[in-house]
């Protein structure tokens, strides 16, 4: 049992002083945080949306072009948040010609910005620029998280653009028994959220976030003052608590469509969604499909993921479990040796570009 | 040349003073056990008025100028430890007792004999930090902006008569937009302080569903607690018990997030959620439809005028997008047709 004393309630409450100075001193003496460093170039511009070109230092491919899709909730440079922990530098080492989707930052003006407006809008041209730019008729997309589910839903919607399909993370099903996220979804007034604010507010995301693990952000500041005069760690840390914080807001109409229609009705899974006026059949997927799902994931639980290899047509699809949790597939330590290689394996096997 | 000492190496000094008193307090002792309690009173006391006087000042953009830190991410890291640490220490005087009780006898202990051993309001004060719940908090700030605009413009119409036609418009503004709030209504009638009661009305429901959630909170909190008893003192049985502070916090923590995961994945828990946030929004959006009207003589665009404007650009950027298609398809055909 704990021994408790005078001098060991001293001793635990001048230990805990000391650790606060010495974070206090440590954290003055942090320089500007660096992240998504990789080298890239602008190639594309549409209104606040721009499409990134990462090149590497041969400026060699072996694939034909990937387009990589992130989610609009937080910011796409969690992949490239540090030089020895980027899944881009890693894809790019992989020799993908690799193109990102910068969604920016919406302002108020973008409130009436819908699903369709960035599927069948930004996607399609970013999608068409590159087709054009590359001379190649056929573009590999690669979504994560939300960007994996409008990566989905584009692919359903113009088979003939997309050469080979990669979901990482990406919810697909919102009705899964461990999706906490969808329980409370179920009872949101989006319609007065969206009325009230327009954009949906990144902190208010945050939040949910947060509570989806209650206890984590206290564990997280107590555990790194034990590392606080460790400067390395502590930097480490602090990349990932910037681009935590980093939160964009939601384009108002597009946050409606996608809570209302996915996570309270689940019609992608139901075959009932539609954009443009088109119904969305998953059926139309027919190209080759690498599902990737973090066995450890709490945003985004497994199953919702899982379900989509049994929902497209493909005969050429793989479904792979890596250990860890929704981030930790991205920048956890056995990530930077396994996701990106094998990811570049599989598109080598499937390409013409060798 | 005099500079004022900013809060932070007030802090720092404060903090390093306090660990060498404590150091030399120990170095000291020599009394019996009962002035040594007295004493660790004394300095729990002061860790914790320490730590209040630099949430205060981290709290208070005045007071708050001087940042020594390079970016924000840095200083809201700093205000994340003196919070994560508030919680450890707290929790660490809370469970004080029951260490104390369980070092005599640790089977002794049932859930009953621990609450009576834990402070009621300490232990709610607690879980509402954790939560980061301070309903006084809001509403005091709330009422406060529309009290200090009222002063302010009463104020300045005072300091310059010679311009009381200006102040005049404002301060009539300022009425129609905040005197539901403050029932100073024109003719005493009831449809102008309507806003008024509906507002009051919104917060008093809001107020219980709050309270409603803290009760869910609290009740989820003492089913952990009393759990982590029940793991003490299976520990101790099995010659396993925990042997600092640190490896308590890790099961505890442990415990009581498994315990709020349960109630958040209950119906009951997102149906309250969801509601409490949609009152907030009512709440809010009364205030700035208030707002508006205080702010209608002024030469600003409000929030509600811009609406049409945003949906203009919008339309106006869609045409402009089908008209690109349309020519990008054209200029196809055009190259196509060529070869």
């Amino acid at each position: 049992m704990i021994q408790l004393s005078p001098e060991a309630i001293l001793t635990e409450l001048s230990q805990t002083t000391e650790k606060l100075v010495k974070g206090y001193e440590a954290l003055k003496k942090v320089q500007a945080l660096e992240i998504g460093t990789s080298t890239k170039s602008v190639v594309w511009r549409k209104d606040k949306v721009e499409l990134f070109h990462y090149t590497s230092a041969t400026g060699a491919t072996r694939t034909s072009p990937v387009l990589l899709v992130y989610a609009m909730v937080n910011r796409h440079n969690m992949m490239d948040i540090q030089s020895d922990k980027s899944f881009i530098r890693n894809l790019v080492a992989e020799g993908l010609d690799l193109y990102l989707i910068n969604w920016s930052y919406p302002g108020p003006e973008d409130k009436y910005i819908t699903m369709e407006n960035y599927i069948n809008g930004y996607i399609n041209d970013a999608v068409d620029f590159i087709r054009r730019h590359t001379a190649e008729p056929q573009v590999t997309l690669m979504g994560v998280c939300q960007g994996g589910t409008f990566s989905v839903i584009y692919s359903a919607l113009h088979p003939k653009k997309v050469r080979s399909l990669v979901t990482l993370v990406t919810p697909i099903d919102f009705h899964t028994e461990k999706d906490l996220l969808s329980k409370w979804a179920k009872y949101l007034n989006v319609d007065a959220m969206v009325d009230h604010y327009g954009n949906i507010p990144g902190k208010l995301l945050n939040i949910a976030f947060e509570n989806l693990k209650p206890m984590l952000k206290t564990n997280k500041y107590v555990s790194i003052l034990n590392a606080a005069d460790q400067e390395t760690q502590l930097t480490n840390f602090l990349r990932m608590e910037y681009w935590i914080a980093d939160s964009p807001d939601q384009a108002g109409a597009c946050f409606r469509q996608f809570i209302k229609e996915l996570y309270q009705q689940n019609k992608l899974v139901k075959g009932t969604f539609e954009l443009g006026g088109r119904t969305v059949n998953l059926k139309n997927i027919g190209m080759p499909l690498l599902n990737i799902y973090a066995e450890a994931d709490h945003l985004v639980p497994p199953d919702s993921s899982i379900a989509l290899n049994d929902l497209v047509a493909s005969a050429d699809k793989t479904l792979t479990k890596f250990s860890g949790g929704h981030i930790g597939v991205f920048v956890g330590s056995k990530s930077q040796k396994e996701l990106a290689p094998g990811i570049g394996a599989w598109l080598r096997e499937r390409s013409t570009h060798v | 040349m005099e500079t004022t000492e900013n809060v932070f190496d007030a802090w720092i000094k404060n903090s390093n003073k306090m660990m060498n008193d404590w150091k030399k307090m120990a170095d000291q002792w020599n009394g019996g056990q009962e002035n040594m309690w007295q004493n660790m009173g004394d300095v729990q006391k002061q860790w914790m008025d320490n730590y209040q006087s630099m949430m205060n000042n981290m709290n208070n953009p005045f007071a708050n100028q001087f940042n020594p830190f390079t970016d924000n991410t840095s200083r809201e890291a700093f205000f994340n430890m003196l919070r994560s640490t508030d919680v450890y220490t707290r929790l660490f005087q809370l469970w004080q007792p029951v260490f104390s009780q369980m070092q005599n006898n640790a089977n002794a202990m049932n859930p009953e004999e621990l609450w009576k051993m834990i402070d009621p309001a300490h232990f709610r004060s607690f879980v509402d930090k954790l939560f980061g719940i301070d309903q006084h908090a809001m509403m005091n700030s709330f009422m406060d902006q529309f009290r200090r605009s009222g002063q302010f413009f009463n104020s300045m119409w005072q300091m310059n008569p010679g311009m009381s036609n200006w102040y005049t418009d404002v301060f009539r503004s300022a009425q129609a937009g905040f005197s539901p709030y403050f029932s100073q209504t024109n003719n005493g009638s009831r449809p102008t302080s309507a806003p008024f009661w509906e507002e009051i009305e919104t917060w008093g429901k809001y107020v219980s569903k709050m309270n409603e959630m803290q009760a869910m909170l609290y009740k989820a909190s003492m089913s952990a607690w009393e759990k982590v008893l029940k793991s003490l003192s299976e520990r101790s049985a099995a010659g396993q018990p925990l042997n600092n502070f640190e490896d308590f916090y890790s099961e505890w923590s442990s415990i009581n997030e498994k315990e709020y995961l349960d109630l958040f994945n209950t119906q009951e828990y997102a149906a309250l959620q969801a509601e409490l946030l949609d009152l907030q929004i009512k709440i809010t959006r009364s205030c700035e439809k208030q707002m508006e009207t205080f702010l209608q003589p002024f030469p600003v665009v409000l929030r509600s005028q811009m609406e049409d404007v945003y949906k203009m650009n919008h339309e106006l950027r869609t045409r402009i997008n089908e008209l690109e298609s349309m020519i990008e398809e054209l200029k196809e055909q055009i190259r196509t047709k060529a070869e």
